[in-house]
């Protein structure tokens, strides 16, 4: 049996980096040039393609040494925009491919509405807050001997 | 608002930091062993940097967020809770490890286990430990420390990053561990199942399954497993004239399909992972792997069923019994070929009646078609160091021989006084399982005949050690020649 001691946790990571897109966006929105701007949306990036990827996954059902982690991504992105429909569109590859080309706009410096900005910011809190919720931690464990 | 404060969180990282410090230098000064000794300059690194970690990120929050309470909150309290449940999961898992090591005296295969993994890689730290759950297993942890930081490198200064790296440079890239049931620690017959944990490295190493894995999902089974799922029922409000739920009007025919994706699919690299340890296993060690394997079950009082780990019983048996097919023990003559014969029949009855559902059927129907192409790749990998039934015919009887006289199987011709080779790993092995299937009463006419069975049965795996041992030993000796 493979056991797997799961230090650092997946959900934890994408909570760190949905944090920092979500702090970097932020500054973007105040006209601000964060220094970690560049890496930051790279990470988008790389996320939100991971997710696209995933979702391909889930129609040409083809396996691969990253497809598990494209396809949970992808569960993780459709969570985030079933949270917030309102603010984007709900065709969920529509809303993923328009946030990745948000996100590569942002990158590479080109003008984009602080609404757009917004919606990405939204999308990655989303990303943060059910990452941040998947953490099992009981408190106590409980066993009556027979 | 979050119910605890902000320091609250800070107060519990700096506890846990000292708290586990402290063990850890309790462990380090009983330590004996370089590749513990290594295993714990890692968790040291870990523990400074996750330190660096908290420190930094919260003096990074006090000036970014100034002006933002909220933010400031909210920050703070995902960087408290990403220290604590690091520093968690090192205790629950590294630590625990540490602690079971430092209980239990170097097992006698140790020196062969490690010999193993050093024909792999001379930098692989191997150790063996005894684990109270009733399970063999295998803990391969490839650059665990920067496994662990790089998710935080984006979170630290340059000196820290720097300061990480340079200290991670300086230890193994592997640590490799098995457990087996500390039940049967004195069992050399019993522990041939660690064949197939060595062989969980040897796949780990080589990435063997990368290559390996079904190129898709079996479609018919995958789409059914979904439509099952999307109308499945939800209970129904009491007294209610609403209509009847179901999983889809609750979660989206798009989110049920991605998360059995997920499922299905890390099932099949599970069972892949399985599959490919079985054979090398058995390519490795011969009969003697199947022969513990079906013990190791019945011990185990183990169900025919799949799991999220592994294939069903019946499928593995009859896997390995393909294999010893393969390399040509149900043709050729050896005391153990008319029992292989007759456990294929058995196993193969046995498997056609396995159950499969749910994300188990969309796993055996993806692995099923394409066994036959990783069976095929495996063994050319194998095919330096398969254990054939003609190398077996060779090599085995004399280890028979010398057993059912009681003597320590150490060498190919126990009765030449001079020039003799050391036996092989699995010609003891073998000997040992042939000698216990089919010859056993020879062995067990030795003894007076008020020693029990049980205490016979200790003495035969006391000769097996003997023998794994001094082989070992010779094989060291001359390797300094």
């Amino acid at each position: 049996m493979i056991r797997s001691p799961e230090i650092f946790p997946r959900s934890l990571r994408y909570a760190l980096l949905a944090n920092r897109v979500v702090a970097v966006l932020s500054q973007l929105k105040k006209n601000q040039l964060p220094p970690d701007r560049a890496t930051t949306l790279n990470e988008a990036i790389v996320f939100l393609n991971d997710t696209l990827e995933g979702r391909e996954l889930s129609k040409s059902l083809e396996v691969s040494e990253r497809a598990v982690q494209q396809a949970a991504a992808y569960g993780e992105a459709i969570r985030a925009i079933s949270l917030n429909v309102s603010a984007g569109n709900s065709d969920v590859d529509q809303e993923l491919r328009g946030l990745a080309s948000i996100a590569k706009h942002l990158q590479q410096n080109e003008v984009v509405e602080a609404n757009e900005i917004a919606r990405l910011e939204s999308f990655f809190a989303n990303v943060r807050e059910i990452s941040l919720t998947q953490r099992n931690s009981i408190p106590e464990k409980v066993q009556y001997g027979m | 608002m979050s119910l605890l404060s902000t320091t609250a969180f800070s107060s519990a990282v700096e506890q846990k930091l000292h708290t586990l410090r402290l063990l850890l230098e309790s462990y380090e000064r009983e330590s004996v062993d370089s590749g513990w000794d290594e295993f714990i300059q890692g968790l040291t690194i870990i523990l400074d940097t996750i330190e660096a970690f908290s420190r930094q990120t919260r003096d990074r929050c006090e000036k970014q967020y100034a002006d933002d309470a909220s933010a400031k909150e909210q920050n703070l309290i995902l960087y408290g809770k990403t220290s604590i449940q690091l520093l968690n999961n090192l205790h629950t898992h590294y630590f625990a490890l540490l602690d079971k090591r430092a209980q239990e005296p170097e097992h006698f295969l140790l020196p062969t286990i490690q010999y193993v993994a050093s024909q792999m890689d001379d930098s692989v730290r191997a150790t063996l430990l005894p684990d109270f759950e009733y399970n063999y297993g295998y803990v391969g942890l490839e650059g665990f420390v920067t496994k662990i930081l790089a998710p935080l490198e984006q979170e630290l200064d340059k000196t820290t990053n720097d300061s990480w790296h340079e200290r991670v440079a300086k230890i193994s890239r592997w640590t490799v561990l098995r457990q087996y049931p500390m039940m049967e620690r004195k069992s050399v017959l019993c522990l041939c199942v660690l064949a197939h944990e060595i062989a969980h490295f040897v796949d780990h190493h080589e990435n063997l399954y990368v290559n390996h894995l079904p190129s898709k999902l079996d479609e018919k089974s995958f789409n059914d497993l979904v439509k099952q799922l999307c109308e499945m029922s939800l209970p129904a409000a009491v007294g209610g004239s609403n209509p009847q739920l179901t999983l889809e009007s609750v979660f989206t025919q798009e989110r049920i399909r991605t998360d059995t994706l997920t499922e299905c699919l890390k099932r099949v690299e599970n069972w892949t992972r399985e599959i490919i340890a079985d054979i090398l296993a058995v390519h490795a060690i011969g009969p003697a792997y199947y022969f513990s394997l079906c013990e190791f079950f019945a011990r185990a009082a183990a169900e025919n069923r799949p799991a999220a780990s592994h294939p069903a019983m019946a499928f593995r048996m009859n896997l390995i019994l393909d294999e010893l097919a393969y390399l040509g023990y149900f043709s050729a003559e050896t005391a153990i070929s008319s029992l292989l014969r007759d456990a294929k029949t058995l196993v193969s009855a046995e498997e056609s009646k396995t159950e499969h559902s749910g994300p188990d059927m969309v796993a055996y129907q993806t692995l099923k078609s394409a066994l036959s192409a990783m069976q095929g790749g495996i063994r050319i990998f194998c095919d330096k160091f398969s254990y054939k039934a003609t190398k077996y015919q060779r090599e085995v009887s004399g280890a028979v021989v010398a057993l059912s006289l009681g003597v320590v199987p150490i060498e190919e011709h126990p009765r030449q006084l001079s020039g003799g080779k050391p036996n092989t790993v699995p010609a003891v092995l073998n000997g040992g399982w042939e000698l216990y299937k089919t010859r056993y009463s020879d062995f067990a006419g030795l003894f007076d005949p008020q020693v029990s069975e049980l205490a016979k049965l200790d003495d035969l795996n006391q000769l097996l050690f003997k023998a794994i041992e001094s082989t070992e030993a010779v094989r060291r000796w001359d390797r300094t020649r």
